[in-house]
């Protein structure tokens, strides 16, 4: 059997089995639920782990899978309108071998969205009961979008070729694309409706808990957040797959084209994902602001209680994720004639990184002995006591993010020469906008220690975002026209580049993977022992939250496991296309 | 093969660094916080609330037991003695009990509110006999415990849990009847509000303006709070030089005697279109 023949048909099956579960699950479950509700246990075990753990596996599984399958076809269809409107064909090359990733990942997730299904039937029967209750009517829409999502992907992919004749029905085939995005965002925000109820619970009866109105339980306190943040994550999270792809296949590469090929796909991947890194911490920050006007609880648990350890990691995550974007961009400065003009910069980007991200990744408090404490003299230590508060973090960030926008404009200029007449005042304008957000953002981190109350540190803090924001934006739209008519030093020699850089793409995409699932934990962690935060509590056995070491060591496995399946994807795919491609 | 090796191990190496990291932190189980025993008895109910205080993701992530600035919540070592001479007119168990039932009621100085959720609601839900040991355990701190304190912990708490946070109150809307915004506007002209309130639309009447801008004030203020400035205008003072008189009083009059209740509801709709 061919592999694109088998996984057509393992598609199909998976969309049926997800579709006639869901259908017979919402049919049947009122009807369970008042005839032999006696009989329906709250819990089941599963057997050799524990329910929670196969929950937790499967959950992070499709989640991981579905990220890949809502970010990929987002990163085509802008790479295909880009081909479209430029007409180069590398362009239309790499969407469609992209697209050709889409329909085994679609059956993977489908796969284990039923898996899930099965699971939490089985496992959960009570809560999934409950939610069932509340959500059923946002389930019929979900199968809905489901085939919806199904029937736009496959034609996305089997008419890329026939579609392609005209100009006119290149365009078809971008709606297409366009439909099959919207979709996919559509199905997201409905599960993310769900996931956010657990943590926010809205329209229900406060005492019955009955459903009272379904809008308001969809768009709960903390949907818009989550979807914000979700959708920016994904496409950073599909960026850092498509740059592990190609580095896969520059690894694997037998000639200089098929290298230069994969070199400017995984440059073109870790672009997309590199601009969706920098507000991402801008999402978070806004989703956390969100979970704490909701119930300052919550926020309290998530950063002040046995939570604040994650937080370490997080950073040092997201250092390595930030360091590894910018020494991606540093290495492939070597293969562009002109960029040397701009070595001398590196040294000192670099230590703003390390600065930023050693304040970032800095405890506030941490275990000391008693007779440690004494000799500090308190209970926090003198250096981290100010480089761990939360206006350090902040002010860290801001510049973490600042220099990497600039590593990243030093990369698109390394063998430009700007010729316009303005060129001097456009500079100078750039460096001002520089200078001017690294001075708000510094004031504004300064100004929120104590004795400045928390409120109003906080509300410093979104001062601190807009002007790095302004900055980004500002200094793009003065770039633009100042290089368009520039002079070239040289054209880039793509495929010039060392082994070492794919092995960092590689380390890009395996740790937001890892930092997808760390948050996972944490987001669904701070709930404590309830499914749904002060409606449904957990009285199952596992109802504690595990230590971090545990989780860490789950959150690996499932990424192990997500890797090898993603490695059968990029294996798979091969046989996909015709022998001329 | 040799290359897809490589990457393996490459990515078995990355994965084992998380581990180590996980693994090398503080590790804390966080208990769910299932029933704690608790027996009725002085001992019992210390006992007890002192597990329930001390558990993760409990009262100490915010208070602190001794003197720590950075803690988020008061220190609550002595509060046993403490408690009866926080709030004036309260009994140590009654202000125990409004603390943990109702918290933003009394904020001790220095503290922001809004911390801390009453302890019967989530994430605590502490049940009743949770919070009778809980406060139990507080009031034994720093001062002797008997059966009689129990007995006033009971009596307070009684009144204390059912009680309904303010915030929480429901409060009246503020309703207007059916206006005339053009006849507001007249009321304005005739009495001279201009005279000392810079206004859009009567810019050319330039004289003194020692009160307010009234430019978007319906942006910034609802009906309610025009109305009482109008009847009120004591009731909330801005800062600004010329607004108040040697007394520290609103330089403006007050109205009450001099306006009916249509003219004032229409000069209040007036205003509101000021944004």
């Amino acid at each position: 059997m061919r592999p694109a023949y088998f996984y057509k048909k393992l598609s199909i099956l998976a969309i049926i089995a997800v579709s006639l579960v869901t259908f017979l699950f919402i049919e049947t479950s009122p009807v369970l639920a008042q005839d032999v509700k006696d009989v329906i246990k709250d819990y089941r075990s599963f057997p050799l782990i524990n329910s929670r753990i196969m929950i937790w596996v499967i959950a992070q599984l499709h989640l991981m899978f579905a990220a890949f399958v809502l970010a990929v076809p987002m990163f085509v269809i802008i790479t295909e309108i880009i081909g479209v409107c430029t007409g180069e064909e590398k362009f239309d090359r790499l969407s469609k071998e992209f697209t050709k990733l889409l329909p085994i990942a679609f059956s993977i997730t489908a796969t284990f969205g039923a898996i899930l299904l099965f699971l939490l039937i089985g496992l959960y029967p009570k809560f999934t009961g409950y939610l069932t209750e509340i959500f059923s009517g946002t389930m019929y829409i979900y199968v809905f979008l489901f085939f919806g999502e199904a029937f736009t992907l496959y034609a996305y992919y089997y008419t890329w070729d026939w579609m392609k004749g005209s100009r006119f029905s290149k365009w078809g085939h971008v709606t297409i694309g366009v439909f099959l995005n919207l979709f996919g965002t559509a199905l997201m925000f409905i599960a993310n409706a769900w996931v956010c109820f657990m943590m926010s619970p809205g329209g229900i009866n406060e005492n019955t808990f009955e459903l009272t109105n379904l809008w308001s339980a969809v768009n709960n306190p903390l949907w818009w957040p989550i979807n914000v943040h979700r959708l920016i994550a994904n496409v950073a999270f599909g960026g850092s797959i498509v740059g592990a792809y190609a580095a896969f296949k520059f690894l694997g590469a037998k000639g200089p084209d098929e290298k230069a090929h994969y070199d400017w796909m995984a440059y073109v991947g870790n672009f997309i994902a590199t601009f969706a890194l920098i507000p991402l911490p801008f999402a978070g920050y806004y989703l956390a602001f969100e979970i704490r006007h909701y119930d300052f609880s919550l926020i309290t648990i998530l950063m002040g209680g046995s939570f604040a350890w994650l937080f370490i990691i997080q950073a040092v995550l997201i250092g390595i994720l930030f360091i590894g974007t910018n020494y991606y961009l540093w290495i492939g400065m070597k293969k562009i004639p002109g960029a040397e003009r701009f070595k001398k910069f590196i040294i000192f980007m670099l230590a703003m990184l390390i600065i930023g991200i050693a304040v970032w990744m800095t405890p506030h408090t941490m275990v000391a002995s008693l007779e440690e404490a004494r000799k500090m003299g308190a209970a926090h230590h003198p250096l981290l006591d100010f480089f761990g508060q939360m206006p350090a973090k902040n002010t860290a960030v801001n510049l973490v993010i600042l220099t990497t926008f600039l590593s990243f404009l030093l990369y698109r200029r390394a063998n430009k020469v700007a010729t316009v007449g303005w060129k001097g005042i456009g500079s100078i304008v750039q460096w001002l906008m520089f200078g001017a957000a690294t001075v708000i953002v510094l004031y504004y981190g300064i100004i929120s220690f104590p004795p400045t109350p928390k409120d109003v540190a906080i509300r410093y803090s979104i001062y601190q975002v807009f002007p790095v924001l302004g900055c980004i934006i500002g200094v793009l739209i003065i770039d633009i026209p100042l290089f368009r008519k520039s002079k070239s030093l040289g054209g880039v020699a793509w495929g010039e580049m060392p082994a070492r850089s794919q092995y960092v793409l590689f380390l890009i995409a395996v740790t937001f993977t890892l930092l997808m699932g760390l948050m996972g934990f944490a987001r669904s962690g701070m709930r404590g022992p309830w499914h749904v935060y002060g409606v449904m509590k957990d009285t199952s056995e596992f109802a504690f939250t595990p230590t971090l070491g545990f989780a860490s060591t789950v959150i690996s496995i499932v990424t192990l496991i997500f890797f090898g399946f993603i490695a059968f994807v990029f294996w798979l795919s091969q046989f996909g296309g015709t022998r001329k491609e | 093969m040799k290359k897809f090796l490589i990457l393996c191990i490459f990515i078995f190496t990355v994965t084992g660094g998380f581990v180590y990291l996980g693994n090398s932190i503080p590790q804390i189980k966080q208990e769910a916080g299932g029933p704690v025993v608790i027996t009725q008895t002085v001992e019992g109910l210390i006992d007890a609330g002192k597990k329930i205080f001390e558990r993760e993701n409990s009262c100490l992530t915010c208070h602190s037991m001794g003197e720590d600035p950075k803690a988020r919540c008061p220190n609550m070592e002595g509060t046993g003695q403490r408690a009866s001479q926080r709030k004036p007119g309260m009994s140590a168990a009654e202000y125990l009990m409004e603390s943990v039932y109702i918290p933003d009621t009394f904020i001790v100085e220095g503290y922001p509110t809004g911390q801390m959720k009453p302890a019967n609601r989530p994430p605590a839900s502490l049940k009743d006999d949770e919070v009778l040991a809980v406060t139990s355990y507080l009031y034994s701190l720093g001062g002797d415990f008997d059966q009689n304190k129990i007995q006033e912990l009971m009596s307070a708490q009684a009144k204390f849990k059912t009680a309904v946070p303010a915030t929480e109150v429901a409060t009246a809307e503020f309703l207007m009847p059916e206006v005339d915004t053009d006849d507001g506007k007249d009321i304005f002209e005739d009495m001279k509000c201009w005279q000392c309130h810079k206004t859009p639309g009567f810019e050319d009447k330039s004289t003194e303006k020692e009160g307010p801008d009234l430019a978007g004030i319906a942006g910034m203020q609802d009906a309610q709070y025009m109305f009482d400035s109008i009847v009120f205008p004591n009731k909330v003072i801005l800062k600004g030089q010329g607004y108040t008189g040697d007394d520290g009083k609103s330089v403006m009059p007050e109205y009450h005697d001099t306006m009916t209740l249509r003219q004032l509801y229409n000069l209040v709709a007036f205003l509101q279109t000021l944004k």
